[in-house]
């Protein structure tokens, strides 16, 4: 269920506003029919973070029509107008770059990217953030960026992988392991994969699909004679929801 | 040639880089042929040395006058370098299933188990992770070959030797920048629970970096998220509680690929309050509880988390004190072992 701190009750009020069947009503559904009590500030918090996780659906699908390659750290490349290429494959914001112009990039001209399946799922992440701030808050807020794998993100973002949940909901971040992974190619290790709602996912290097769609896919890249088969975790990775709101509050 | 410890052509990689070893190399060629077998046989060389100079040895037809496990290495070298398309076409006919865009790369389709019945290869791939992680090799290629020759050591044939070595690559990459994400998801796929104080040992390291990436790749160790606390209490405290949980503990499978702060290993409570050993595989007994037991896991399952911990490290601690107490004690219901375990703890439930 979902209660607000500052006493509102009238949840089918907010439930109103989306279309069913869409991501936001699934979430909402998801939350307000739950065992579990999901504590929001107020509705406003709630729809931020609504907002913010039709952000990262939006941004999945994005870069699933836009086509980016899928590339191995040691192969990974990048806009060098905007983003410098790390020695360890990552990419880090050029100095004078504006930070927003630098992640639109990536959505605007995809194919100029290749990277793996966690580095994508941080673009995303960023790309979701910068339409909720909008350019100029973004700007002044993440004046450093670092694309490479969950490392060295922005503490305000600060991902989290929250294990055995109650509930899993569209926007989470979900990794399919792939235990029998053939050891030479360590990049079908698993996937991280984006919930879309409606029981579909994006997973970079892959694409959309149902659950058995990636893991079929995984099942394939496994070592001769492998018998465990890929699997979802049991967890998801997330953005510190409430983080960004109150940050994006007091700077409105 | 002996005394030194490094080769002749080792040396001049090293000291020069690899044009004026390929100089070297073709002047030799040309000079002195004779003195090449006896340069490339050295049994101290580096496999680094000998991957720069592939295709000059392939060219000048010297590669049936190396040694058998340097011959190996260099076909090695060339076999798991292939970058055939990984397998991504649409799961069949699911609503929804359609191929991807940016299809991943990757090598595929060597039958390793085939591949690995050779010694000479076993040899060959042990000779190229010793010696090939020097740092100043190129990256690209030759790191993805390095990372694949680690992976079937650590990831197929979970050989514990190289984990020393490999614990010391990781460490000194991540000083260097350089990437370290598959090294580290071969390093626990070896699941090795001894391996752990391989990494415990660099949380008081004086080099930040070092202490950094111990406390992450430890961080299912209570306290190592705390900035505060003086580095050597953190080490010893960390080796304490390795040693106490170490027979329940079990590899997880997670990866700094699935989480930023992924949790490498836990504790089967479970286990830890039967006081039964775990493999680090799977962390579930090889023999599969007795009837009493089961029962007395059934009423533990029950109990919400801090309880069974509670519980389980107290049983623990009463099975290594007193095997006899805990005979009985494991007996009494689990309401009077909460209630005995906060007992003897001070009341800290």
């Amino acid at each position: 269920m979902i209660r607000f701190e500052d006493g509102f009750t009238d949840l089918p009020s907010i439930m109103a506003r989306y279309r069913r069947g869409s991501p936001e009503y699934e979430v909402l559904s998801k939350l307000s029919e739950s065992s579990r009590v999901y504590t929001y500030l107020s509705p406003e918090e709630l729809e931020f973070e609504i907002g913010l996780r039709r952000g990262i659906i939006e941004a999945s699908l994005a870069l699933f029509r836009g086509r980016l390659a899928f590339r191995i750290f040691q192969e990974s490349f990048c806009n060098e107008r905007y983003w410098e290429r790390r020695q360890d494959g990552g990419f880090v914001l050029r100095a004078g770059v504006r930070p927003s112009e630098a992640v639109d990039d990536i959505f605007a001209n995809t194919r100029r990217y290749g990277t793996e399946c966690a580095t994508a799922i941080v673009m995303i992440f960023y790309k979701a953030v910068l339409d909720a701030y909008k350019p100029d808050l973004f700007d002044r807020t993440f004046t450093r960026i670092v694309l490479m794998n969950w490392r060295d993100m922005d503490p305000l973002i600060d991902p989290a992988t929250y294990r055995g949940l109650a509930d899993y909901i569209p926007g989470d971040c979900r990794y399919i392991r792939n235990p029998d992974v053939d050891p030479l190619t360590p990049e079908w290790q698993g996937e991280n994969v984006i919930d879309l709602g409606g029981g579909r996912y994006y997973g970079h290097g892959i694409g959309l699909g149902d659950m058995d769609f990636f893991i079929e896919i995984l099942n394939r890249n496994r070592r001769e004679g492998a018998q465990v088969s890929a699997y979802l975790v049991d967890s998801a990775t997330r953005p510190d929801f409430r983080g960004l709101y109150l940050y994006w509050k007091n700077a409105s | 040639m002996t005394g030194s410890p490094v080769s002749l052509l080792d040396n001049i990689r090293i000291s020069d880089g690899p044009e004026i070893l390929r100089n070297y190399f073709s002047e030799l060629l040309h000079t002195s042929r004779n003195r090449l077998p006896e340069l490339l046989s050295d049994r101290r060389l580096h496999f680094g040395t000998l991957y720069l100079l592939k295709s000059e040895i392939k060219s000048s037809g010297l590669q049936d006058t190396l040694p058998d496990m340097y011959r190996r290495a260099l076909e090695l070298s060339e076999e798991l370098s292939g970058t055939g398309p990984g397998d991504t076409r649409p799961a069949g006919r699911r609503p929804g299933a359609r191929p991807s865009y940016g299809h991943r790369a990757g090598y595929k389709g060597r039958n390793i188990g085939v591949m690995l019945s050779d010694a000479v290869t076993v040899r060959s791939l042990g000779w190229i992770v010793r010696t090939g992680w020097d740092s100043d090799m190129p990256e690209g290629p030759y790191e993805c070959l390095m990372e694949r020759c680690t992976s079937l050591l650590l990831a197929h044939m979970r050989d514990k030797s190289f984990l020393p070595l490999i614990a010391d690559k990781i460490f000194e990459r991540n000083r260097q920048g350089r990437l370290i994400h598959n090294l580290v998801w071969a390093f626990f796929e070896a699941r090795d629970r001894e391996s752990l104080y391989f990494l415990a040992h660099r949380l008081c390291s004086p080099d930040m970096r070092d202490a950094m990436l111990a406390r992450k790749l430890l961080g299912f160790i209570p306290g190592t998220d705390d900035y505060s606390a003086d580095s050597h209490v953190l080490y010893i405290n960390a080796l304490g509680w390795l040693s106490v949980n170490m027979p329940f503990m079990y590899y997880t499978g997670e990866s700094l690929q699935m989480s930023p702060k992924p949790v490498f290993y836990a504790v089967s409570y479970e286990a830890k309050y039967l006081c039964r050993k775990v493999p680090a595989d799977s962390g579930r007994p090889a023999v599969p509880p007795d009837k009493h037991e089961a029962g007395r896991l059934e009423c533990f399952r029950r109990l919400d988390e801090t309880q069974r911990q509670l519980l389980a490290d107290v049983s623990y601690a009463l099975f290594m004190q007193d095997k006899r107490r805990w005979e009985s004690w494991i007996r009494l219901p689990v309401r009077d072992q909460l209630e005995s375990a906060v007992h003897m703890t001070g009341g800290s439930a």
